[in-house]
């Protein structure tokens, strides 16, 4: 799992700015969205490692509840064409 | 994930991204200037507020086409832009402004081939983590100082420039200043560099020195634009655009316009009894 080559990305350290160029429109991932975001471009590949990373960047207990809602948001990244 | 705004900084860095990705899918050749294209040691990060990138002219039709395509909009004309036509203003509601080059103001050259020395051996650059491409470090200096040399001389990127060039290697200096005599430069870069007296009897000192003082005063300018016109053997088409007005909209418009047209027609008597 990675970010794909059509998407730039700007991070700032209060949040990511995120779009597929040259048409789409820009997103802006805060709090532990900005988290997930963060662990996929360090190249964790799969929605355990990037949960798991995720909660070490934010701080938070990976409970299964996080993982589920890691699990939840990759698959929008996904189906948004934002990560292959 | 939401929709919101993004601030100026990362917005300009994404909006690189986008017109170089158009730029590709047109299969354009572009560089990307100043701004975070730049290489920080030579123009350190400031609040700028647009994209610039130079395209390749002949390539130029096909990117404005695919701009168009992609909702941009041109909102200047080349001709307004300066003394040198160099650029045009385009608008994107989602991005903001990009400054559309077709040439680079002060290299004295075919266009085309000046593309190309600046082009030679690129680097690439990430921007806003896309691979875009920049020039190597003699052009880009040659590109900064040009730039600097028309802004005034208070700016806090002038003063960088210039410390820099001095502490220099003194092997990168002779390329810039070589790219620069290949590129009929030398005067922008000495205006760029503060040593613009270097060239006090070339055409084009007084309108370098127009710009690199800061002096706003457009009589002074266009009678400058006009000495080096003359130099160059365009002096019709600038004196065609020193009596175009720029801003004819409103009856107020139309007076200033109206003004202006006079003060125009001044220059061009003027000229025409002081040409040899």
């Amino acid at each position: 799992m990675r970010i794909a080559a059509d998407v730039a990305w700007v991070d700032d350290e209060r949040a990511a700015y995120v779009a597929k160029v040259p048409y789409g429109d820009p997103l802006v991932l805060e709090g532990s969205a900005a988290a997930v975001w963060r662990a996929i471009a360090d190249g964790c590949a799969d929605v355990d490692a990037i949960a798991a990373r995720a909660a070490a960047l934010t701080g938070a207990d990976l409970t299964e509840t996080v993982a589920s809602d890691v699990r939840t948001f990759v698959q929008r990244l996904v189906a948004g064409g934002l990560v292959v | 994930m939401i929709e919101a705004e993004v601030p100026l900084a990362a917005r300009i860095r994404l909006a690189h991204a986008v017109v170089d990705a158009l730029a590709t899918e047109a299969a354009v050749d572009l560089l990307h200037l100043k701004g975070p294209a730049a290489d920080p040691a030579w123009y350190p990060p400031h609040g700028g507020s647009d994209v610039d990138v130079l395209v390749r002219p002949s390539h130029l039709p096909a990117l404005e086409r695919r701009l168009l395509a992609a909702g941009w909009e041109q909102r200047g004309d080349y001709d307004d832009s300066s003394a040198w036509a160099h650029s045009a203003a385009w608008w994107h509601d989602r991005w903001g402004c990009l400054d559309l080059h077709r040439s680079w103001p002060g290299l004295d050259t075919d266009p085309e081939a000046a593309y190309d020395a600046l082009a030679r051996d690129h680097r690439s650059t990430l921007i806003a983590h896309r691979p875009c491409p920049t020039p190597r470090v003699e052009a880009e200096v040659l590109v900064l100082a040009l730039h600097e040399g028309r802004s005034g001389p208070h700016r806090a990127s002038t003063r960088h420039l210039r410390e820099t060039w001095t502490a220099a290697d003194p092997s990168l200096r002779a390329a810039v200043e070589a790219l620069a005599h290949e590129l009929g430069a030398e005067v922008g870069l000495a205006a760029g560099l503060g040593r613009l007296d270097d060239f006090r009897d070339h055409p084009d000192h007084d309108l370098w020195a127009v710009y690199s003082s800061g002096d706003a005063n457009r009589w002074r300018e266009w009678r400058a634009r006009l000495r080096s016109a003359r130099a160059h053997g365009v002096l019709g088409a600038t004196l065609r655009r020193a009596l175009r007005p720029t801003t004819p909209d409103g009856p107020a418009d139309r007076g200033i316009a109206a003004v202006q047209t006079a003060r125009a027609w001044h220059l061009v008597r003027d000229s025409l009894r002081r040409r040899p």
